[in-house]
Parts: C-alpha cells; sequence; structure tokens
C-alpha cells in the first residue's frame, strides 16, 4: 500500500528546481567530527584529508568540481584523489571543507530516520565504490581503478540529492520500493517522472564531475553490457553496475533498491573477470567497507556532541590565530609606516639644506608619523653661542622657529645624553627651555630623545607622546629615526662649519699681494776668476768616497765575476759580447770610484825641485796620449829666469796635461795654437804659468761649475768630466793655486801659480 | 798536476773505455781540441772535471793533487763567486771564512796552501790577519792573496810588506785571478 504523491508532474518540476538550485550535497556529522580535527593541524597538507574526503560522497563530490573549477587537469589513466587534492592551496582547502554543510542530527532517536537513511546511503556507495576499485583492478583491459573507485562512490548522488531535498519523499519512495520489491527508479519515475540516474548525470555534469564518472552514474541500472559492446568507455558503467550487484547481494548499507538484482555473470565476462575473483571481492567487501565506516566515525555512538565538541576546538582555535595575525599586522604596519616616515624625511633632505631647514622638517614629520602633541627641536650650539634656534611645530600647520637663550648653569644637551640613547622626560631636564617658549608642554607626557650623528648627539626633541603605553613599542623606532635624522643633520652641520672655515681661510688670502716677496735677481756680472773649492769639503768628499768605494766594489766585483762566468760557459757569439760588455761596464763604474776617490785623497806629494820646460814638454806629451792627438800645436815661451819650482812633478804634470787637453777640446773647428807661458811672480815666491786657448770659452754658469768633478760641458760622452777638478785638486796639494778666465767664444786663460821654494 | 789529458787518460780516470770518451769527445759531450796536426784528442782539465759533474762520476781519481785555497770575505756573495771561479776550475780544494776570527780557526784546521784575504774585514783588518799569519812558525809557506775593492797605492805596498805576496783589485778578471794564484803556488 503505497500514498500516491499529490501530482507526479508537480513534483517533477519541483525536483528539477531543486535539483538546479542544489550547491552541494551535505555530509553527516560524525564525519564533521572526524575531518575537523585535522584541519586545526599546523601546516597541514591538504593530502591529509585524502581518506575522509575520498570516503564521503558529498566531500568527494565537493571536492572534484572545486578541482574541476580551478581548471586543475585530471590526468588520464592515473585518477589520484590525493595528488589532486596537493594541487590546491591549504586555504582553499580549508574554506571549502569549513563550508560544507553538515547534517545535523540529535543524539536523540527522533531525526533518526532521516538519518539512518543518508547514512545508509553512505555506506552503500562506499561499497560499492571498494568493490568497483577491486573489479576495476581485475578487470582486463585493465581501468583506472582509483577512478572506478571514485565512480562506485558517487554512483547514487542522484539519490543523495533526493533525499537532501525531499527527505519526506525519498523515505517514502524507499518504502515503497523495499515493498513492492521493485528497484527505486521505477518507483521514482512514478512519483516523480525522473529518476536517481538523471538526476544525478544532471548534477555531476552541473558540478563538472569528470566525464567518465558522469556516464557511470547515468548508466550504472542500464544494459551495460549491450552499451560496452558499442561504447568502450561505457566499461566503467558495467564496473559500477556490478558492484552495486554485489552491494546488494552482499546487503551492505542502503540502496533503495529491493528488487532482484542482475545476474552477475555477464558483466563479468565483459570484464573478462572470472568467478573466483568475484567470489573472491564478495567476500572481501563486508571487512573493507567495516574500515571505511570506521573511519568516518559512522558508527559512533553521541555524533552530535563530538561534532559540538570539534567545531568548538576548531572555532577556537582559529579564533587564536586570528588574534596572532592581528598582532603581527599591526607590528609590521607600525614598521612600515615607520619606513615611511624616513623615506619622506630623506626624500625632502637636499644637499644644500642647512641644518636647521632639516631640523624644521624633521619636527614636522615626527609629529606626523609618530602621531604625537606638540613638538619642539633644537641643535646643539656652537661653544661659544648662547643663543639657541629652536623649532616648535604645534601642529601641522603652524611651525615656528624660536630664539632662546641657552641655560647658563646647564649645558644644552642633558650631559647623560651625550653619548647615547635614552627617552627621558622632557620636563626634567629641559624646563629652562619650555619656559622661555611661552607654549604649553603637557608635562606629564612630554618625552625627549637625542638625535645622535654617529656616537655623538648633536641635538634634542621633545615632544607630547600621545599613547604612553606605547613607548615601548616605539623606543626601537625612535632610537632608528633620531639616528637616521641625527646623522643627517650632524652632516649638514659639518658642511656648514667647513663653509665657513673656507670663507675665513679666503679672507685672509685676500690681503696684500704685495706681502708676498720676491726672489733677488740674478747678479750678471760673474767674478772673473773662481777660488777653488775649500778643503774642507774635499776632506769629507774623500772619506764618503772610500766608503763608497768598498760598498760599490763589491757588488761590482759579482757582477763583474758572474758576468765573466757565465761567459766562459756561453757559446752563443751575441750572448756572449753581451757579458763581456757587463764585465766591461762593471770595471768602467770601478774606476769612475777610483777617479772620486783618488781626487778626493790623491796620493801625497813628493816635492822635488823641478825644471819648468821639462815639465811642460812631460805634460805636452801626457796630453797628446789623453787626446790621441799626436802633434798638438802649442807655443811655449818660458822666461829664462824662471825658478825651479818645488812640486811633485809627476802630478802637476799630471795636472797641467789635463788642462791642455781641456784646450784641445775646446776648439770646435779650426785649432789654433796654444800658449803655454811661465814666469816669474816675485811677491808670492811662486812662478806663474799659462796657458791659454781661443777655442770656444765658457759662460759664467759653466765656469762656475768647471772645476766641479763630473762637470762636462761636452755635448756627448760625457767621458767623465774629471780632467779639470783633477788638476786642480793637484795643484792644490802641492801648495799652487789656479784660476780661470774665460769668455764664450773668445777663449779660456788658466793661471796656475806653483810654489817655487 | 796534469793540466791536460788523453783520451786514455781520461778514459782510467773515469773508468769507462777509450772508445766512450772518444765517443763524448766527438758528440761534443766532452769538451776538448785536437792536437793541430794530428788525429789525437786532448782534454784540459776543467773540462774533464765539468764532465765528470755531468755525469756524476765520483771526482776522487782526479781529486789528488788539489790545492787547498781558503777564501775570505765577509760578502757572502763574494765568497760565493770565488768558489765558483775556483771550484769550476777544478784544481782546488776550498774551504771559506767570513771574519778574521774565523779565519784564523779555519787556517788552523784546514792547514790551506793559499789564503784569499779580503782587506776589509768586519772585526779585523787584512793587514792585521796577515801579520798574525806569517809571524805563526806554523803557518810560514802559506801563501796570501789580498783581494780588495779599497786599497790605495801605498797601501799595497805596505801590505806586500807584511807578507802578501800579490794583490787583486775588486772587481777582478777571472783569468787575471787564476793566473795570479797559480803563479803564487807555482802550478804549471
Amino acid at each position: 500500500m503505497h500514498e500516491k504523491l499529490p501530482n507526479a508532474t508537480f513534483a517533477a518540476r519541483q525536483v528539477e528546481l531543486a535539483v538546479n538550485n542544489l550547491d552541494s550535497l551535505s555530509t553527516l556529522d560524525c564525519v564533521a567530527s572526524q575531518y575537523l580535527p585535522r584541519i586545526i593541524q599546523s601546516h597541514f597538507q591538504p593530502s591529509v584529508l585524502t581518506d575522509i574526503i575520498e570516503s564521503d560522497p558529498a566531500l568527494a563530490v565537493q571536492f572534484l568540481s572545486l578541482i574541476s573549477r580551478r581548471g586543475i587537469s585530471i590526468p588520464d589513466g592515473r585518477f589520484s584523489l590525493a595528488n589532486l587534492l596537493d594541487k590546491l592551496t591549504v586555504n582553499e582547502l580549508r574554506n571549502t571543507i569549513l563550508s560544507i554543510k553538515v547534517t545535523p542530527t540529535s543524539d536523540r532517536n527522533n531525526g533518526e530516520g532521516e538519518y539512518k537513511n543518508k547514512k545508509g546511503l553512505f555506506i552503500h556507495s562506499l561499497a560499492v565504490a571498494c568493490c568497483a576499485k577491486d573489479i576495476a583492478e581485475l578487470a582486463i583491459p585493465q581501468m583506472d581503478s582509483q577512478l572506478a573507485y571514485c565512480a562506485g562512490l558517487l554512483h547514487d548522488i542522484g539519490k543523495l540529492a533526493i533525499e537532501e531535498t525531499m527527505p519526506k519523499s525519498f523515505t517514502l519512495i524507499t518504502e515503497q520500493a523495499e515493498s513492492s520489491k521493485q528497484c527505486s527508479r521505477a518507483v521514482e519515475q512514478e512519483h516523480l517522472n525522473i529518476d536517481h540516474t538523471v538526476i544525478g548525470k544532471r548534477l555531476a555534469q552541473k558540478w563538472q564531475m569528470p566525464n567518465l564518472i558522469v556516464l557511470a552514474i547515468w548508466l550504472h541500472h542500464n544494459q551495460t553490457v549491450t552499451i560496452c559492446k558499442d561504447m568502450p568507455e561505457a566499461r566503467i558503467a558495467a564496473v559500477v553496475q556490478l558492484a552495486d550487484s554485489l552491494a546488494r547481494q552482499s546487503d551492505i548499507g542502503l540502496s533503495g533498491s529491493y528488487d532482484i538484482p542482475k545476474p552477475a555473470q555477464p558483466i563479468a565476462d565483459i570484464l573478462n573477470i572470472s568467478s573466483e575473483q568475484l567470489q573472491l571481492i564478495h567476500h572481501n567487501l563486508k571487512a573493507a567497507v567495516e574500515r571505511k565506516i570506521k573511519l568516518l566515525g559512522l558508527n559512533l555512538p553521541k555524533p552530535q556532541t563530538e561534532y559540538s565538541k570539534a567545531i568548538q576546538t576548531v572555532a577556537a582555535q582559529f579564533a587564536n590565530r586570528d588574534a596572532e595575525l592581528s598582532d603581527e599586522n599591526r607590528l609590521l604596519q607600525s614598521a612600515s609606516s615607520h619606513l615611511d616616515f624616513i623615506k619622506d624625511f630623506i626624500l625632502n633632505v637636499s644637499p644644500n639644506n642647512s641644518a636647521i631647514n632639516i631640523a624644521e622638517n624633521l619636527a614636522t614629520q615626527w609629529q606626523k608619523f609618530y602621531q604625537t602633541g606638540k613638538v619642539c627641536l633644537y641643535l646643539a650650539p656652537s661653544v661659544s653661542s648662547q643663543i639657541l634656534e629652536v623649532v616648535v611645530v604645534e601642529n601641522l600647520s603652524q611651525r615656528e622657529t624660536f630664539y632662546v637663550n641657552a641655560p647658563v648653569d646647564t649645558s644644552a644637551i642633558p650631559k647623560v645624553l651625550m653619548n647615547q640613547f635614552m627617552i627621558l622626560n622632557a620636563h626634567e631636564y629641559i624646563d629652562w627651555l619650555f619656559e622661555q617658549l611661552n607654549i604649553d608642554f603637557d608635562i606629564n607626557r612630554t618625552k625627549l630623545v637625542p638625535l645622535l650623528s654617529g656616537s655623538k648627539t648633536i641635538g634634542i626633541i621633545a615632544f607630547e607622546l600621545n599613547y604612553p603605553s606605547d613607548l615601548k613599542l616605539f623606543e626601537e623606532k625612535f632610537k632608528i629615526s633620531a639616528s637616521i635624522a641625527g646623522s643627517i643633520i650632524g652632516m649638514a652641520l659639518e658642511q656648514r662649519k667647513e663653509q665657513h672655515f673656507a670663507e675665513h681661510f679666503a679672507e685672509l688670502f685676500s690681503v696684500t699681494p704685495e706681502a708676498v716677496q720676491t726672489l733677488p735677481e740674478e747678479t750678471q756680472s760673474i767674478p772673473e776668476s773662481k777660488e777653488i773649492s775649500s778643503v774642507d769639503s774635499l776632506d769629507a768628499l774623500a772619506e764618503m768616497a772610500a766608503g763608497a768605494a768598498h760598498e760599490l766594489n763589491n757588488p761590482l766585483a759579482v757582477i763583474s765575476g758572474r758576468a765573466q762566468l757565465l761567459a766562459e760557459d756561453e757559446g752563443d757569439k751575441e750572448k756572449k759580447q753581451i757579458l763581456e760588455q757587463i764585465k766591461k761596464n762593471a770595471n768602467e763604474a770601478s774606476e769612475i770610484i777610483e777617479d772620486l776617490m783618488s781626487f778626493a785623497e790623491p796620493p801625497q806629494p813628493k816635492p822635488t825641485p823641478t825644471r819648468i820646460p821639462q815639465m811642460i814638454e812631460e805634460a805636452i806629451q801626457l796630453a797628446g796620449r789623453k787626446t790621441d792627438i799626436e802633434k798638438i800645436d802649442i807655443q811655449v815661451e818660458v822666461d829664462d829666469d824662471t825658478e825651479t819650482v818645488l812640486i811633485d812633478s809627476a802630478q802637476i804634470v799630471s795636472a797641467i796635461a789635463n788642462i791642455i787637453s781641456n784646450a784641445v777640446e775646446s776648439y770646435k773647428t779650426d785649432i789654433e795654437p796654444i800658449k803655454i807661458s811661465a814666469e816669474n811672480e816675485e811677491t808670492a815666491d811662486s812662478v806663474k804659468l799659462t796657458i791659454t786657448d781661443s777655442g770656444c770659452g765658457m759662460d759664467a754658469v759653466t765656469l762656475k761649475k768647471a772645476i766641479q768633478p763630473f762637470f762636462s760641458a761636452k755635448e756627448a760622452g760625457r767621458k767623465r768630466g774629471m780632467g779639470l777638478a783633477y788638476a786642480a785638486r793637484l795643484i792644490q796639494i802641492n801648495k799652487g793655486s789656479l784660476s780661470i778666465t774665460s769668455h764664450p767664444d773668445e777663449g779660456t786663460t788658466v793661471n796656475i801659480y806653483l810654489p817655487s821654494k | 798536476m796534469k793540466d791536460l789529458f788523453t783520451t786514455g787518460e781520461a778514459a782510467e780516470i773515469c773508468r769507462v773505455s777509450q772508445q766512450t770518451i772518444i765517443r763524448c769527445f766527438d758528440a761534443g759531450r766532452l769538451e776538448g781540441f785536437r792536437v793541430p796536426g794530428s788525429r789525437f784528442r786532448r782534454i784540459p782539465r776543467q773540462s774533464l772535471v765539468k764532465f765528470m759533474k755531468e755525469n756524476k762520476i765520483p771526482l776522487d781519481s782526479i781529486e789528488s793533487g788539489k790545492r787547498k785555497v781558503l777564501i775570505v770575505d765577509d760578502d757572502a756573495e763574494i765568497v760565493e763567486l770565488l768558489m765558483d771561479v775556483l771550484d769550476k776550475d777544478g784544481r782546488f780544494e776550498l774551504k771559506t771564512a767570513s771574519s778574521g776570527y774565523e779565519a784564523g780557526m779555519a787556517t788552523e784546521r784546514f792547514q790551506p796552501e793559499l789564503i784569499l784575504l779580503d782587506y776589509m774585514l768586519p772585526d779585523v783588518n787584512g793587514n792585521i790577519v796577515c801579520q798574525t799569519i806569517k809571524k805563526n812558525p806554523q803557518f810560514e809557506n802559506i801563501k796570501i792573496i789580498i783581494i780588495s775593492g779599497v786599497v790605495k797605492q801605498e797601501e799595497i805596498a805596505q801590505l806586500l810588506k807584511s807578507g802578501a805576496e800579490d794583490f787583486i783589485r775588486k772587481p777582478f778578471d777571472i783569468n787575471e785571478l787564476i793566473n795570479k794564484i797559480t803563479a803564487v803556488l807555482q802550478m804549471k
């Protein structure tokens, strides 16, 4: 006996509407109590919920729908809910799962009827799912078993939808099917003009389920065997049908259909599964389903309580987290605003800003960002100054500069703040300032901080703090801001100091150009004769030369010796020549030193009476050898009565020879005779010897240097300008003297005085 | 002491066959010359020593007959230079000293035949060293050659009087030095 439902068409329309409006299926509270605790774990991965999601049709549908909407592609052949879930973000997952409708039940048995239906359907779906999976695994050709599982899970969503939207009708339909041993489809058609497979299909399509699942939902009551022959993709429907059969045979859950289930064998054949395999699946089914039931908590005694508890815990957790995030947010916000402050401040500073300008800017920004009350700022005064420049910012539009007197008894910068950062109560330290300013700064709220440039305080900023509780919070920021501002102001101050200094400096120099001394003019007249250098300097030279000689000769010996050794073993002619060159030059260097030494400390003269003509003759010959000229053109004029001179003949001969060769060399082009004359010099007990040439002569400067050792006016090839110096020296140690007169292009005359006694 | 060797003599000294010596000579690995107008090869002592050193042939058989020379100079590089020069020559057995004091000790121990003495030593004047050595009857026969960079004419005469055989300046010509040494030691 069954009641006929009011107006089938009306019902059908109602169903359509209801179906269209259905956003999602709802789950049971016991299930919720299982998944809720998991989502409040920190750092949870979406895949920890996989096992629950894949056991609950409502959840599974919801998530598959989400996955499709997100555009996450489902790979062919390897359907894996876990992988797909991991592609969602944690937040998406959490939000979705929390938004799933939960069917409330009471712990009492009142709503048991409805509850029972849904639970039964869930269990039935689970059974079909497990079964479908096993079947798919055994089927040949192989099918995606996970996909089959899902298809099985969702095959009766149509029924779930009916149950959800029209629970009473559902109960009626089920009861009728049970009593008349019909398939629920028939009853549904009768009453609703539509059956759960079509509803299911519509919903599955609406919720963007994978195609194969849609097919399975739609066709699982049809002639799948026949369909399979035409449409191989419909095999999944066959699997689900077979699974449905088996589940009903095992009497697991509420399937809603009470007709005899279709024979399993034909379907099994299509899938190439043997009956033994079927038996095995059948055998294992109950156990598998039991496991899933346990997982979902479907048999929990007091689902409502459990669910309430779970919800409370979750809510509390989230509330906590929210509070934490909120705090964090606040901190970050204040930090970023701090950066904004610094940014703004620095942008307003240009290289030419004076320190006080920057300070003004700072005061304004400070008030703005730290939302303080009135702000006043002053810089450390220079030592001598009695006046302080103070910037006061009362509000954003009012900014003034005042001049106050620096305090007499204390320093303008509180001592304790000279080198360190502290937040102090302003009135304890700068009352003198407030008095002069005549502006009311709230005693209780005004703080002051130093502006540090490096580690030195260069200014003070005082401000009314509006939120005293925030002092700790802001301390770090005050410090940073104050330091940055302090450094910039400090630099501006330095710049100013330097400018002042430069100006002062420039002033000093703009005074009296006449004050600069001029060098004395070069004297044009040169004395005609030159004195020979004094004995003292020569002695010093002698000592130095000796020292130098010793020092230099050792390295020269090494150079020379090594070059010789190398030359002995060297086959290459060119290289051998080079090595010999090295040796030669080392020797030459040594000789230069020797010359210097001789010059400095010539051998002791051994004076013997010497006759002039003889001496001159020898000198000429020696000169000839020196200059490589066989016959020098010399005219000699010796007075007959010239006396003998008491000198070391060798030395003087050498000296005269040197002078003669100089004379020879002074002739650039035409050689004219050199004149040598000698006569007595009565007054000085000496003989005067004169050597004259008409060569190129010497200019004043050259003359001055003529008798300096190593000086040579010859153009190229220095040839050791020792000659004249040597001559002078020799003459000197023989107690004689020498003087030179010369005019450019006219010639040179050398007078030598030699002692005759 | 022999200055020139025939291939046979060289072979004996090196303990190799004469053919080997000839081959080395012809290949240029052993320097020498041919007696002009004949096919005979002659090997100067220096080349033989060099050859033996190059081929790591022990030098004992040629060692005997070396003259003992003590080199005294405080400049390490000069000492090294002199050692290299005399060592290359091959006729000398060498020891060194770098101060008057060391020179004294070395003379005692080493009993050199010749001392190459630098005039300017850190602790004592070369002059004094000369005199001291000569005064000692033990060392009567030791010959001394003074080498120096700083000596004046007169001082040279003075040195020769205090017992030095000869004098050579720094920088020196190697051949000149060897000649003086061989002359003083009456080597051929």
